[in-house]
């Protein structure tokens, strides 16, 4: 009797097994997952999924982007792109540390996970101060420090305003990189799978890297030319970061366009640490009548959270 | 009966459910969504854009090369304009002409539908726009070291006649280099109004700034645009950058000068001392022969 | 000649210097192989994959071979001063020591720049520093400087070569192997001692030695301004040029201490390199301690006093995690080359090299000092993770480096010394000449002031009792 019962509740369990399964591959079978057809014209490059006329999913290759047209060699590059000087703004009181403009930056330059062209700080100026997100890039300065110690001319600023690194000069001295008091520049100290990108390299899309030379970011200047924002500004959820050209005095973040001079007075812009003479290109609106409290920054992975566990904010936090 | 029958019968039961679950969704076809957009633009065609999506567990996903029709209609009766095939990102443009004729009803407004034909899995979606035909002029005058705009905006009656337009705000851009930068609003009345331009603008490297007036959001006219270019900018000239700096590529004169000097300074004092020891050597060689 | 004479019986003492050479000899030579074999392979690891295997990250992008760099750059230019220095000076007791002097200015700047090389990320764009050069840049003129003290520093050395390069292709019955002395016939340019050539000589050596020191000053103010001008706390300072010099000559002179009293128990050359000679360095050693003393002082006292915020952070770092690092180098360091010479009880051959190594080791942790714990405290917080980001911590590789150049520099040092004798003998045998010049002529100067009878009598008087 007993034994029978059990084969009964072993068989209702296979059998109930089996029916989840077939309806389950019926709704993979409608969904089509189970067999994406590769578009066979197309090389494997970034793929992405689309919907055929017919309803079926399609993995499509990304449009793939004629980089011997837009290629620009390092020697043009030093060339800016004329009658412009660009300049960003970024407000400090919607940032709120949603690492968008980081990720999009990264995926862009072919970064390993651990280097940063954008980082996010969360700064603190004193004690009692209130501790605030700050997204930094290159300050892409006027009197760039880097530059003028640079002993072979890699890194160049031009007429644009922007500065540039050629990784095809550099010889890894890292003079450069001491000279920076903003910490933006960073080394690629091994080979890595990222530094293996097909694609011819120019300075203004600084891929492929170079292992034993220095690398930055560069305000995007091969977006720039084509008509599209810095991977930065249009990756921000929050429309943080302002882009444009100072010579027409207008910035945007993709959705609002604003006069860049009446941007900065009327939101109070300021530089970092503008003491330093140093005369950056990114300003920055102070963190008043914010969006967001700061602990909406502390969404992210426990890894990025521990980054900021020096900060006075955070160790009041941790004891509490 | 026996407990294996009425298993049997069990299993039986619900396999023929699944089967019918899968075959309905396997029936159930893709929802999909047609946006339409449209503009009159400067040179008074009108451009419609649709972006063409369908509905899945991961969103809304772009549909790729699907075909669709633009109709305008009026009245019940609707005529075939064209159609446009969508791009990767699910976009298409489809452009009519100035003086194409439109379907208009006894109010003069016009429809135009976009449609696709669902094929396949993908169900069919439709969108539509109505609006009245604008007549929209710009001139540009600069007096009194004033620059100023005028707009005359009126509609054509449906005998006809020529009315002006009522109580409109019109939009004012100028282009920058990204996205175009709202500068005022001009509020038209009895079909005219007048907007005095800023003359703080920089516009481009020679002044030139390209004027957007739009019409935009409205509920009778759709989407109306006029540019026009002029040289209102009071465009500063570019950073003058010192030629000889520390971070150009020429370096300070009297750095280059100093190097100069010192180098010579110790390097002479370097070919004396070559020199003395090179005539060492030849007096030392004459001692060798005798 | 008195002094020809006196040039070969030096010449024969020290010949069996350069001929024989002992199982010991062997031995040492190739211990050093093995350090500077190993420093080559961790070069090409190196090379291989990347810095990613030194400690150096992208705060603290400097490390060890930077402060070795500067290290072996301060001997040099200490060499260059010291030599320089006695021989416009015409020191008496100059000429034992002269040629170590000399020896260590050419060694050390050889060794120098492989530290920076080994810095470098791109190698294959080494001729880039030729090619495209900036004269803006701070690397770019310690590229000339450089290049124009090696060049200055070989000739100058060459210059105290030729005459002994001279006696030694005419010494006659030696056992040194005929190529050798057919190097000697070609180095020492037809050298006959004539008076035109001998008045050739000293007067280029004197140029030289003045020359020498102007450019010894010069080259290591522009190292010192590689830092200087660069806005990082601690780095950003205007006495950085002297105190830079300064602190070089210091570590110079603990290294020629050290080498004069190795050779001396090598060679037996006791007669020679006297205790006057220790005491001598030693005077110079403390009072460049003291120096050093001052300049650190009053380095940290500005920075410790002022209330700027990233120099605080900089004091901070340096009192906590470096804090038995500070006190020996700054303290330790100073006090000691100061007391042991200071007090002439504690002088002894023995004492005096002990501070010099003491010195050395104080000075080498001093330029680590200058260089890590700034770059550890930037205007931007450093928000990471990853440990090694946070502080530099060397890894074996630069360790072995490290004493890869070491070695290179003991092997060149034995190498050279087997060349030549490590006295210069020419220049023994004209200060020793000078000297008795001197006396003869302090005598006379001496019985001139003699006039009235009376002094006469009581200095004829001293002189018998004195019988």
């Amino acid at each position: 009797m007993d034994n029978s019962l059990n084969e009964r509740k072993n068989n209702r369990r296979k059998f109930l097994r089996v029916s989840f399964l077939t309806g389950l591959s019926a709704v993979a079978a409608k969904t089509g997952f189970a067999d994406i057809p590769v578009d066979p014209e197309k090389e494997s490059g970034e793929m992405v999924t689309l919907l055929s006329p017919d309803g079926q999913l399609v993995k499509v290759a990304k449009e793939k982007i004629n980089y011997m047209e837009k290629y620009i060699s390092p020697e043009a590059s030093r060339q800016g792109i004329p009658h412009r000087k660009f300049v960003m703004v970024i407000d400090l009181a919607k940032c709120k540390n949603a690492r968008k403009c980081v990720e999009n930056c990264q995926k862009a330059h072919h970064l390993p996970p651990h280097q940063e062209f954008m980082k996010v700080y969360l700064m603190q100026e004193s004690e009692e101060a209130a501790p605030y997100w700050m997204p930094k890039p290159c300050f892409h300065c006027d009197k760039p420090l880097c530059v003028s110690v640079c002993p072979v001319g890699a890194t160049y600023k031009r007429s644009d305003g922007i500065v540039l690194i050629d990784n095809e000069r550099c010889i890894g001295c890292k003079f450069c990189m001491t000279g920076c008091p903003y910490s933006a520049r960073q080394f690629n100290w091994a080979d890595s799978p990222y530094l293996h990108v097909d694609q011819p390299y120019s300075p203004e899309t600084s891929v492929p890297g170079k292992e034993g030379t220095v690398s930055k970011c560069d305000f995007c200047p091969d977006m720039i030319r084509d008509g599209k924002m810095p991977h930065c500004v249009s990756a921000c959820p929050m429309g943080v970061i302002y882009f444009g050209d100072q010579l027409e005095d207008i910035v945007t973040n993709g959705e609002e366009t604003i006069r860049f001079s009446e941007l900065i007075s009327s939101r109070s812009g300021y530089r970092h640490l503008e003491d330093l003479g140093t005369k950056p290109s990114v300003y920055y609106l102070p963190p008043v009548n914010r969006q967001f409290p700061v602990d909406r920054g502390f969404d992210n992975d426990d890894e990025i959270n521990q980054r900021y566990k020096d900060v006075p904010y955070v160790k009041k936090m941790h004891k509490n | 009966m026996s407990y294996k029958s009425i298993l049997s019968r069990q299993s039986l039961i619900l396999f023929l459910c699944s089967i019918m679950a899968s075959i309905q969704l396997v029936a159930q076809n893709t929802a999909s969504t047609l946006e339409l957009k449209e503009l009159k633009t400067s040179d008074e065609s009108r451009i419609f854009n649709v972006k063409l999506t369908g509905e899945s567990e991961a969103g809304a996903i772009p549909v790729f090369q699907a075909k669709v029709d633009f109709f305008t209609s009026a009245d019940g009766k609707s005529e075939l304009l064209g159609s446009a095939s969508t791009s990767r990102d699910g976009n298409a443009t489809f452009k009519v002409e100035k003086g194409t004729r439109l379907l208009k009803d006894k109010e003069g407004t016009s429809v135009v539908k976009a449609s696709f034909n669902g094929l396949g899995k993908l169900n069919s979606a439709e969108a539509s726009v109505k609006f009245k035909e604008l007549n929209l002029h710009i001139t540009l005058s600069e007096k009194d070291s004033l620059n100023t705009i005028q707009l005359q905006a009126s509609s054509v009656g449906p005998n006809g006649e020529t009315l002006p337009l009522k109580e409109t705000t019109f939009n004012l851009y100028v282009q920058g280099l990204f996205t175009k930068l709202k500068i005022g609003e001009c509020f038209v009345d009895g079909g005219a109004g007048s907007f005095e331009f800023p003359k703080n603008i920089p516009g481009d490297a020679n002044g030139n700034l390209k004027i957007f007036v739009r019409l935009e959001d409205n509920e009778v006219y759709g989407e109306v645009e006029k540019t026009e270019n002029a040289k209102w900018g009071n465009h500063r000239s570019g950073f003058v950058e010192p030629s000889r700096s520390l971070w150009s590529s020429g370096a300070p004169i009297w750095m280059i000068t100093t190097l100069i000097i010192l180098l010579t300074g110790v390097w002479s004092h370097y070919l004396y001392a070559i020199i003395q020891l090179i005539k060492i050597r030849k007096e030392g060689k004459k001692i060798d022969q005798n | 000649m008195e002094s020809n004479k006196r040039k070969q019986e030096l010449l024969k003492e020290f010949l069996p210097q350069l001929e024989k050479t002992s199982i010991l000899w062997y031995a040492w030579v190739a211990f050093l192989f093995g350090a500077i074999f190993l420093g080559i392979y961790c070069l090409v690891l190196q090379i291989l994959k990347g810095h990613i295997i030194t400690g150096m990250r992208d705060n603290v992008v400097w490390g060890v071979y930077i402060v070795n760099f500067i290290f072996f750059m301060g001997i040099s230019y200490a060499g260059a001063l010291v030599s320089g220095s006695m021989h416009l000076f015409k020191t008496s007791w100059r000429g034992p020591i002269l040629r170590i002097a000399e020896l260590t200015t050419i060694i050390a700047l050889f060794i120098g720049p492989l530290y920076i090389l080994l810095c470098i990320g791109r190698l294959d764009r080494l001729p880039f520093l030729f090619m495209y050069p900036r004269i803006q840049s701070p690397i770019t003129w310690d590229v000339i400087a450089i290049t124009t003290d090696l060049f200055g520093c070989l000739i100058y050395l060459y210059l105290s070569f030729i005459r002994d390069f001279a006696l030694l292709r005419d010494s006659g019955d030696t056992k040194l192997p005929k190529w050798r002395i057919n190097l000697y016939t070609w180095l020492a340019l037809g050298y006959h001692d004539t008076p035109s050539q001998r008045k050739r000589i000293k007067n280029v050596t004197n140029i030289m030695s003045a020359m020498i020191i102007a450019i010894a000053i010069i080259v290591y103010s522009v190292l010192a301004w590689i830092f200087s001008v660069t806005l990082q706390p601690g780095w950003h300072s205007t006495i950085f040029g002297p105190y830079f010099v300064i602190a070089a000559v210091f570590s110079g002179a603990g290294v020629i201490i050290i080498l004069m009293r190795v050779f001396r128990s090598i060679y037996h050359l006791e007669k020679y390199i006297t205790k006057q000679h220790f005491v001598g360095v030693g005077m110079i050693l403390m009072i460049l301690s003291m120096f050093f003393a001052y300049f650190t002082f009053s380095e940290y006292l500005t920075k410790w006093y002022g209330s700027k915020k990233l120099d605080d952070n900089l004091i901070q770092i340096l009192f906590t995690q470096y804090f038995w690092q500070f006190v020996f180098s700054n303290y330790v360091g100073t006090l000691l080359p100061i007391i042991i010479m200071g007090i002439p009880r504690f002088r002894t051959i023995n004492t005096i090299t002990f501070a010099a190594i003491v010195a050395v080791f104080a000075l080498w942790m001093n330029r680590y000092l200058i260089v890590v714990p700034t770059l550890e405290t930037p205007y931007m917080p450093i928000q990471d993770t990853r440990p090694e980001w946070i502080l530099y911590k060397a890894t074996w590789i630069e360790w072995c480096l490290t004493f890869g150049g070491i070695g290179t520099f003991c092997l060149l040092f034995t190498l050279a010394a087997k060349f030549v004798p490590i006295i210069p003998v020419s220049e023994v045998a004209d200060a020793e000449l000078e000297m008795s010049a001197e006396l003869a002529k302090g005598q006379n100067n001496y019985e001139a002031t003699i006039t009235t009878p009376i002094k006469k009598q009581i200095v004829l008087k001293k002189e018998a009792n004195e019988l």
